[in-house]
């Protein structure tokens, strides 16, 4: 009786006392957007495409400065959490460094011919992102879109591409190349999504139906 | 530690080729993985178990409202962010931050009602008539004059472990919803929500079979009698002090620049 009277009073001890003196949020860890880009056709220019980058949490903007050499590295600490202020943006925005990385990092082809690109000017780079104008050498159609961005940061960052006409798709490291129609031929992503949501929700209400039938008639006999 | 690295293979699984089985035990290891890492009102569940005197059945509802709060929150937050433009109306880090004073609140409510039922009742000993039939059918070693009226403060502990979904989950959703695998998004989406669910519940009868010990051995013991009076107040103590700790860590985040 002693030991589990022991582990009981331990149980109850640690349960109660790690309530009172840790009070720590849900998630530690910052939840921020993901990296997105948004890809469109001019719309004066037919051989000018424009592919706007917006970065995922406050905090990637810092590494990414830090990795750029334009913040100091004393911004990362050890255990990994960033120490991002809110002029941080504003610093990496300003710099060419930043420029050259992003036209590096996010590259245009219209059918193997390489597109020349140039950032727009930049405005509030956290919150509305960059946008780069790439000039082809003719007018484009189709353009093969290379988005390579954080990924030299961490592998696992992912970015969520939308084109035109409600096109979509995902960058990440092994896949980081996709050709988009310029002349918007909507891929209907939204219909197919509401279809398959509907069928898991429909699947687990089923089910959720038949467990209630079959603990009732077990209750009842 | 690797759970980072399996919620970044999580990422990964949605891409393999139709609705592959292995998929689904990364899934649920994941969220396994992700209930036991810090927050997520574990030590909420158990104090509120140990302190209200549960049985198995309401860790089992608990750990099932988190897992429910959390597939939906993460469907919600997911589609509205893909197909509404979420982004353009709020970031995701001001997002998940109210997200996370509401949870503060409903915890805070949770700790503040037990405590009046505590100062209010005195012991526990009142019996309430408000669910008809569960409670005939169950028997908890003779105790049953403690289940009492434990499924609502249950419920907000388990909404409010929820609420704020997981990065992992949500990328896998976002991911799935870009590249038109929405179903199978959503299901490795919900057994994560499961994998949570289970780590939650195992932790929920932990806190259940100590608590039974204690009262059973404390006819006995001076002390143990003395530990089943003051466990409540401490738990309810402790919910109090821990949403009203999630309200300002949250606040202040939100005052912070960002």
């Amino acid at each position: 009786m002693s030991t589990r009277t022991l582990v009981a009073l331990a149980v109850i001890g640690v349960a109660a006392g790690t309530a009172v003196f840790t009070p720590r949020p849900a998630a530690a860890h910052p939840f921020g957007d993901p990296q997105t880009v948004v890809i469109t056709p001019d719309e004066q220019r037919s051989d000018v495409v424009h592919v706007k980058w917006r970065v995922g949490g406050p905090d990637d903007l810092t590494v990414l400065g830090v990795s750029l050499g334009l913040l100091p590295a004393d911004r990362v600490r050890a255990d990994g959490t960033v120490d991002y202020r809110y002029n941080d943006p504003g610093v990496v925005g300003a710099s060419p460094a930043f420029a050259g990385y992003l036209l590096d990092r996010i590259t245009v082809t219209d059918g193997g011919r390489p597109c020349t690109g140039a950032v727009e000017p930049i405005a509030a780079l956290a919150l509305k992102g960059a946008t780069a104008g790439f000039t082809c050498p003719g007018p484009v159609t189709s353009a093969t879109v290379a988005v390579r961005t954080l990924t030299d940061l961490h592998p696992a960052y992912r970015t969520m591409a939308t084109g035109p006409g409600g096109q979509r798709a995902v960058y990440e490291g092994a896949n980081d190349t996709h050709t988009w129609s310029l002349t918007g031929a909507g891929a209907g992503l939204g219909r197919s999504a509401l279809v398959q949501i509907g069928a898991v929700l429909g699947g687990v209400l089923v089910l959720a139906g038949l467990v209630a039938v079959v603990v009732k008639r077990r209750v009842a006999a | 530690m690797n759970l980072g690295s399996l919620s970044e293979r999580l990422q990964d699984l949605i891409h393999a080729p139709g609705v592959a089985p292995l998929a689904f035990v990364f899934a649920f290891l994941a969220g396994a993985g992700h209930a036991l890492a810090p927050g997520h009102g574990k030590t909420l569940a158990a104090a509120y178990l140990a302190g209200s005197r549960g049985r198995i059945r309401d860790a089992a509802w608990l750990g099932g409202s988190v897992a429910a709060m959390h597939t939906v929150s993460v469907l919600v937050i997911g589609v509205a962010w893909t197909f509404f433009s979420l982004s353009e109306l709020i970031r995701m880090e001001q997002l998940t931050t109210w997200l996370q004073i509401a949870a503060g609140l409903l915890v805070l409510g949770t700790g503040l009602w037990m405590l009046r039922r505590h100062v209010k009742g005195g012991h526990a000993h009142s019996h309430d008539h408000d669910h008809g039939h569960d409670h005939d059918h169950d028997h908890g070693h003779g105790h049953h004059h403690h289940g009492d009226g434990k499924r609502p403060g249950l419920f907000l502990l388990g909404i409010s472990g929820g609420l704020t979904p997981s990065p992992a989950a949500f990328l896998v959703l976002a991911t799935g919803l870009f590249l038109g695998r929405a179903g199978f998004a959503l299901l490795l989406v919900l057994t994560f929500g499961i994998g949570m669910a289970v780590v939650l519940f195992g932790i929920g009868v932990l806190a259940v079979a100590g608590s039974v010990l204690v009262t059973r051995n404390a006819r006995t013991h001076a002390m143990l009698r003395l530990a089943t009076r003051v466990t409540p107040m401490l738990a309810a103590g402790g919910i109090t002090a821990f949403g009203a700790g999630m309200i300002a860590v949250a606040a202040v985040h939100l005052a912070a620049p960002a």
